[in-house]
């Protein structure tokens, strides 16, 4: 299992809903905050291990050559397929929505006022999703070496039993 | 005439923490305007695409500044841009908007002196 990251990227050219985002996330959750105003930015920091990013659907209102939400979306998969990427749009569509859920977002959520709440809950939907994922590599592993355990004492039991050496005790024969 | 912002959302989300809401309206001034300088040259040039993408963006902003009538201008901008449909009506409900956006400015100003 890989660690758990505890690294929040915001990437966002709206600089008053970043930075809400930020301090809001920072006061609510123990994640540390960087912000950044360009996907392209995020994609150069990508080697910081964010765990979670929270990446704007449109991110060339300021710079119109800018990559757009989906563009980046699809290069951070590419790069680190392991982080949970949520995507920030104005845009109340559903087909929007399915579509950047479709290149591997983990959610979606439209700004507005009960955004900053929506996030709150998503980063710790994320928290516990990556724990019982932590968890169930746990089991998986937990069971793996009891299935081996059990494998290799029937193998002793039929070689001691084989070489005559348990065929005098009760229960054998 | 009655206050086109209302800051009761941001109130509640600081939690009435001045030093916060001064910063995020603080933000919001010094970006608005050249927002709308870039609304005003992508109306003038025709750039509808442009124009989608900026209206989108104030629009946010102007929703947590409580300005709710510049929000519903921002957004039929942005939708009558994003569909390519009654362009022609597109100049009008930009100065609308310049005029909202510019009212809500210099209320704010004003509201900083308050905090």
């Amino acid at each position: 299992m890989s660690e758990f990251r505890k690294k929040i990227f915001i990437v966002d050219d709206d600089p008053v809903l970043a930075e809400m985002l930020k301090d809001h996330l920072t006061k609510m959750t123990s994640y540390e905050l960087f912000v950044f105003d360009s996907g392209e930015e995020c994609l150069k920091n990508l080697s910081e291990k964010p765990g979670i990013i929270f990446l704007d659907f449109y991110l060339n209102s300021v710079n119109k050559d800018a990559l757009d939400g989906l563009e980046i979306l699809q290069e951070i998969k590419k790069v680190d397929p392991e982080v949970d990427v949520v995507i920030l749009s104005g845009q109340d569509k559903i087909e929007v929505a399915v579509k950047t859920m479709q290149y591997g977002a983990f959610d979606y959520i439209v700004k507005g006022e009960s955004a900053f709440y929506r996030a709150e809950k998503v980063v710790f939907n994320i928290y516990r999703y990556k724990k019982l994922q932590g968890n169930a590599a746990k089991y998986k592993n937990l069971s793996i070496w009891l299935a081996v355990g059990f494998g290799l004492l029937v193998i002793l039991v039929l070689w001691l039993q084989l070489s005559g050496k348990i065929s005098d005790m009760p229960g054998w024969s | 005439m009655s206050q086109l912002s209302d800051l009761t959302f941001l109130r509640t989300f600081t939690g009435g923490d001045s030093a916060k809401m001064t910063k995020y309206i603080n933000m919001f001034l010094s970006g608005a305007p050249q927002m709308l300088t870039q609304i005003r040259q992508q109306t003038d040039a025709a750039d509808w695409k442009g124009l989608k993408t900026s209206s989108h963006s104030l629009k946010t902003q102007l929703k947590y500044m409580g300005v709710t009538s510049a929000v519903d201008l921002a957004f039929a901008i942005e939708q009558q841009s994003g569909e390519l449909k009654d362009l022609d009506q597109l100049p009008q409900l930009v100065i609308q908007l310049e005029v909202a956006t510019n009212t809500a400015i210099l209320e704010l100003r004003d509201e900083l002196t308050k905090l």
